[in-house]
């Protein structure tokens, strides 16, 4: 299964957003954690600092200038995995080699979704075998190009790298029967739980900066985990509990409101609609599954 | 091996030119968009080629040539790019200059489609010596002989000024049906062959061995004459015509410009490459049913049914058929019914 970040089917399911330092707390529990950082020293010191650095990933957010070719080579044999936040790849004829090197150490390129040409680097770099995305926030502009990566995830004829958030969105869509685009930008409890320096649990980063928390302690991590999707899951419950507009957009089931938002323009349900399609139907989404469970017909 | 078009756009107007038609036809701001190209380039290899031809129009004429190489190759596919050797973009040729300067030559050929700089522009004759002068390792020359007596003697003094590969690839000029356009007719592929048996000596002077493009007719060369051009190509001599597949920037295909007008698809339209080739073999062969080749003869000719020579080009066929009175196979007209 491909995710936005690597987890292991640990007592906790979901992976960890937190601090090097409270991460460290973590050891021993096979938890997957994620540290966030702005700045290439303090990605280096937190890979440095990781006690089962398999288990950890960095995710670096680049300032707009840097590119796959500017940089940090150190970045790319810290030992942990990598998942670089950029505005841009830049240009392809200069960091060509920097995308198979970057495929072969398994980082992942997040692309901001201001760039007008991320979906088209991201296609670029996934068909050089890096697992690669744009960077989806709930009011991002939903650009025609989007569909052509929607595509590629799901009905490019050759082997390719994961394009996200729409690889992992299949993934759990085939598991959960539902999905969000939150993964890429760590916004589906799901997947990712927030966690302070003061041992408190937030669902997002948003509830997290506003001391929004839905738990405490690390204690009992299964326990955190499962209360955590029961309130996601009650979320998008409540959506139709209240008959909310979203309900009846045919791309409910792998949006869940996320795009509430921008819903009046109606562009979050055109793509999205079309990756349930995808989903559903294609190879690369449940499409085998589905094959495998009709009846044997010889 | 197929051949993207990266824009139809082009920076000269010869006057034998067989794509002359396409490059009238097409929309001013024509150029391939990676997400095209990435199909295609995902389309062949699927199909399990492992080298493909960037043609134009004049395809530096394609703002991102110099990324669109580096990333077919890296994709592990050989390129050979067709132009004129005109860069007309300043920026583009020093780009390539200096993206392509750790290229491994068996990754990468530049084919200079080059004619008599006596009948080139002082702009034109400058241009070239540019790219000669920047690529030599890359490049060969090819050359359309598009009438007779054609004059080859350029050709060694091109090639050994600039040190480029010793070769050249040589084509014969073959109409665009129901469109003109200088070429070789088929009254003429006997002075032809003529004319080149006479010139190889020349050519084997300068160490440069002619590379035989499609469409050549093999009875247009006596044995005497077939003897020295197997020696002379090594045992290379060409005279088949087959379907190429020529794939433009808005992702039409069609087997070759000179047959545009009759089987112009949308690549999207087949589900794979062996389907395309099925597709292109079919309608060639519809042609070769109503006339196997340029000659009468050609219907009934060990030659061409045993595989050896094709019958010359198909354009000639096609030409003759739109001034016929309409009695053949719908296929084999621009205008079919239906």
């Amino acid at each position: 299964m491909t995710t936005c970040i690597a987890t292991k089917r640990a007592e906790l399911r979901q992976a960890v957003v937190t601090d090097a330092a409270t991460s460290r707390l973590l050891a021993g529990q096979g938890v997957s954690v994620v540290v966030v950082a702005d700045d290439v020293e303090e990605a280096l010191a937190a890979a440095a600092s990781a006690i089962e650095p398999e288990l950890m990933t960095v995710v670096y957010r680049a300032d707009r200038a840097v590119t796959l070719e500017t940089l940090d080579e150190r970045l790319l044999t810290a030992g942990v995995n990598l998942v670089a936040e950029l505005y841009s790849m830049g240009r392809p004829a200069r960091v060509m080699k920097r995308i198979r090197r970057l495929g072969e150490a398994g980082a992942t390129l997040m692309l901001s979704a201001e760039n007008p040409d991320a979906a088209e680097e991201a296609v670029i770099a996934s068909s050089l075998g890096l697992h690669s995305g744009i960077l989806l926030e709930r009011n991002s502009e939903l650009d025609d190009s989007l569909a052509d990566t929607v595509s590629y995830q799901f009905y490019g004829r050759m082997a390719h790298a994961p394009i996200e958030p729409w690889a992992t969105m299949g993934a759990r869509y085939c598991d959960d029967m539902t999905a969000t685009p939150g993964c890429g930008v760590l916004d589906d409890p799901m997947l990712t739980l927030h966690l302070t320096a003061g041992l408190d649990w937030a669902l997002t980063a948003e509830d997290a900066a506003a001391g929004r928390y839905f738990d405490h302690g690390i204690a009992d991590l299964a326990a955190t985990g499962e209360k955590a999707r029961r309130l996601a899951r009650a979320q998008w419950q409540e959506l139709m509990v209240d008959c909310d507009a979203c309900t009846f957009c045919p791309a409910f089931r792998v949006c869940q409101g996320w795009f509430a938002g921008q819903r009046e323009k109606g562009k979050c349900r055109e793509l999205l609609d079309e990756v349930r399609e995808a989903v559903q139907n294609s190879e690369a989404g449940c499409g085998q599954l589905n094959r495998e469970e009709e009846p044997c017909r010889r | 091996m197929a051949n993207i078009l990266l824009t139809e756009k082009c920076v000269r107007s010869c006057p034998y030119c067989f794509a002359a038609k396409q490059m009238h036809d097409s929309a001013p701001d024509d150029v391939m968009s990676w997400n095209d190209l990435i199909y295609v380039v995902d389309f062949l290899a699927d199909g399990g080629d492992r080298a493909v031809s960037l043609l134009g129009g004049e395809p530096f004429l394609h703002p991102r040539i110099v990324d669109i190489i580096l990333y077919i190759i890296e994709r592990g596919m050989h390129v050979t790019v067709f132009t004129s050797g005109i860069v007309a973009d300043r920026q583009v040729f020093d780009d390539a200059v200096e993206l392509l300067a750790d290229v491994d030559p068996r990754d990468l050929a530049f084919v200079v489609n080059y004619n008599n700089p006596s009948i080139m522009s002082e702009r034109e004759r400058e241009a070239t010596d540019r790219f000669f002068r920047a690529f030599a390792r890359f490049t060969t020359i090819g050359v359309n002989v598009y009438k007779v007596p054609f004059d080859y003697s350029f050709i060694g003094q091109t090639v050994l000024r600039y040190g480029l590969g010793r070769s050249v690839r040589l084509g014969v000029a073959h109409p665009v049906p129901g469109h003109g356009g200088v070429s070789v007719g088929a009254d003429k592929m006997k002075a032809m062959a003529a004319d080149l048996d006479a010139n190889l000596p020349r050519l084997e002077a300068a160490g440069i061995v002619v590379g035989m493009d499609c469409g050549f007719p093999l009875c247009a060369f006596s044995d005497e004459q077939l003897g020295r051009l197997y020696r002379h190509t090594r045992g290379g001599a060409n005279f088949k015509c087959t379907p190429a597949i020529d794939i433009g920037p808005d992702m039409r295909v069609w087997p070759c410009f000179p047959t545009a007008e009759y089987r112009t698809r949308s690549l999207f339209d087949y589900e794979n490459l062996d389907a395309l080739l099925e597709d292109f073999d079919s309608f060639e062969r519809s042609v070769r049913i109503e006339k196997g080749g340029l000659y009468q003869e050609c219907d009934g000719c060990r030659h061409r049914l045993s595989g050896l020579c094709s019958g010359g080009c198909m354009a000639h066929p096609l030409n003759e058929f739109i001034n016929e009175p309409r009695l053949r196979y719908d296929d084999v007209y621009r205008d079919k019914e239906g």
